[in-house]
């Protein structure tokens, strides 16, 4: 597997390489995001022993095109931490590369698209980093269709596994303006052995009134049952839209139980529950700077727990686009104390070019006490400014929390954001 | 007794021709709807959104400039409202190539990312408006909502790396 993992990343870097020799004359399209995060806090361990931390992240991205390679693209995105005071929980350095790869659009009727390297795949029953190959292609008129394969990054040498490799695919037909649906399917092994297999549908049916009906369903292969079936309509009805939902989720089907598999879900997939959830959101937009949101959420367990409710009721109101105040009010409500709270939150993001202020506060309150706390308080302030028309933001935080773990605890945040090209 | 029967004869080749006219249309209504699918299905999404203008990291709704409009994409499928941060993931599993229109991977690697030791309102703290996932002290809610609904934790702690912020304590 390191074999054809290696032939992979030298064969994206060699023509990345390629990519990156300067055509003569000609301009190349470059761009460079950088983040740089400065964190202040202070942190006790189990001890009793306080430590002062002070981590630098970086976060760094770049995407290039050279234009005399109509079509191929270089994207590589990855981030690093050094610790320039104590260790807590971690080590001194840290990072990871996100991802690397190259990506092909075939430039005359875009109906192909190959990528090779280290990429995030999103679609159907995947959400998997890969170092691999994917492509897509729209050659025949209504149907789309999706391939991957390649080794899964989550799993690279993790909780002592070796070995995997990922296929998947994703076959989609629709006629625009009325439905399309789809198929599509991941499977993971582990050393030949079948580790992971997952089929999936997707659909979405456009109704007279613009009324939307949409969902996805996934069947575990190896346990040979439906782990889960998500379904909503969406309905507007002049400045309102009500989306009311179902879904259901089969633990033993939705988690995976293999050894090596993530904690703590491996466990729940024992359990067997089974959740159904039902429930709405809704929205009204009186004016064109005013949102107004609401859901409830209904679960229903066959095992553990009664039932649960969950209520979300929020409101936004903007100015000139950029400036934004907010309310937040919600409730849990589970059938013991232990699982109730309320939760209120006000915001505000006041824009005065260049500068910002940002502010937030947030309260939860808990019908049973948490470490004998009954709520958790948290505030934040921020200023921030954007220089070099807007290429250069400095941005700054003060946080600070009172919570059933935090008897008073301060942080801040210093950030500086740099964009070139693109 | 022959009239009935030539009757019959007559009836039968009626009810024949009537099946392979039936047949002919529906071949033709199906070569139409071919032509009209092909036609329809040739539309080729452009790599990126043209610049309106400069939103940041605002929540944008697509039906404000392209309306309710079904082709040649469903643009209200994709209007980012207020509660967009927990609902997307039914239409961006169906084309990732319509989120890639304004977002490049990285900003899905604000949330979605194999391993990270921020958590995004820790990363963003002064974007409080985009609504981040875990702002505040989620330590302590956590143990509530991981309890009535793990199923919305697994999607982004689901695999043994992305995980790891889960085994400090819970092994």
């Amino acid at each position: 597997m390191k074999f054809w993992r290696g032939i992979i990343i030298g064969m994206a870097a060699s023509a990345a390489a390629l990519l990156l020799v300067p055509a003569t004359g000609v301009a190349a399209d470059l761009g460079i995001s950088s983040d740089t995060i400065v964190r202040v806090l202070e942190r006790d361990d189990k001890n009793g022993s306080m430590h002062s931390l002070l981590p630098v992240y970086e976060f760094l991205r770049l995407d290039y095109s050279a234009p005399r390679m109509p079509g191929l693209s270089l994207h590589v995105h990855g981030w690093g931490r050094l610790n320039l005071r104590d260790n807590y929980n971690s080590n001194t350095t840290a990072g990871e590369l996100l991802y690397a790869y190259l990506d092909y659009l075939e430039p005359g009727s875009r109906d192909w698209q190959l990528r090779l390297g280290r990429q995030y795949i999103f679609e159907g029953v995947t959400r998997e980093s890969i170092d691999g190959l994917y492509a897509k292609t729209d050659i025949v008129p209504t149907v789309t269709a999706s391939a991957y394969a390649g080794f899964p990054v989550n799993l690279d040498e993790t909780n002592g596994r070796t070995g995997d490799s990922i296929f998947g695919f994703r076959l989609a037909q629709g006629l625009p303006g009325y439905y399309d649906a789809a198929v599509s399917y991941k499977k993971v092994s582990n050393d030949s052995a079948r580790d992971e297999e997952i089929l999936g549908t997707d659909a979405t049916l456009l109704l007279p009134g613009n009324i939307t009906l949409l969902g996805h369903s996934s069947y575990n292969l190896v346990t040979s049952g439906w782990g889960e079936h998500s379904y909503e309509a969406r309905i507007p009805i002049a400045s309102l839209e009500f989306r009311p939902f179902y879904q259901k989720f089969t633990y033993g089907d939705f988690f995976s139980s293999k050894p090596g598999s993530a904690h703590p879900f491996r466990f729940l997939s024992g359990y067997n529950d089974k959740i159904t959830v039902v429930g709405s959101e809704g929205f009204w937009y009186p004016a064109e700077n005013v949102e107004v949101g609401a859901r409830y959420k209904h679960y229903e367990y066959d095992r553990r727990y009664g039932s649960a409710d969950m209520y979300t009721a929020l409101a936004t109101l903007r100015r000139k686009i950029f400036s934004e105040v907010g309310i937040e009010f919600g409730r849990v409500e589970g059938d013991i104390a232990e699982n109730r709270y309320y939760l209120g939150r006000a915001y505000a993001y006041w824009d005065a070019a260049p500068y910002f202020v940002t502010g937030d506060v947030m309260y939860v309150s808990y019908d049973d006490p948490i470490y004998r706390e009954d709520r958790s308080f948290f505030a934040s302030l921020g200023v921030g400014g954007r220089f070099m028309e807007k290429a250069l933001t400095l941005k700054l935080s003060l946080d600070y929390s009172e919570d059933p773990y935090f008897a008073k605890d301060y942080r801040g945040t210093f950030a500086a954001s740099y964009t070139y090209g693109k | 007794m022959i009239v009935p029967a030539i009757f019959a004869v007559g009836l039968e080749r009626i009810v024949m021709m009537s099946v392979r006219i039936l047949a002919a249309l529906a071949g033709v209504a199906l070569l139409l709807l071919l032509v009209a699918c092909a036609g329809k299905g040739t539309y080729r999404l452009p790599a990126k959104h043209p610049p309106i203008f400069d939103l940041g990291e605002r929540r944008e709704f697509c039906i404000k400039c392209h309306g309710y409009k079904k082709e040649p994409i469903d643009f209200e499928r994709y209007n980012h409202t207020p509660l967009f941060t927990e609902s997307h993931r039914l239409v961006a599993y169906q084309d990732q190539r319509v989120c890639a229109l304004c977002h490049e991977q990285s900003f899905c690697n604000d949330c979605h990312v194999t391993r990270t030791e921020l958590k995004p309102s820790d990363k963003y703290p002064t974007e409080n408006y985009r609504r981040m996932q875990h702002r505040g002290d989620y330590l302590s809610r956590h143990r509530i909502d991981g309890r009535l609904d793990p199923i919305s934790c697994y999607r982004c702690h689901g695999n043994p790396k992305s995980s790891q912020t889960c085994q400090p304590c819970h092994g």
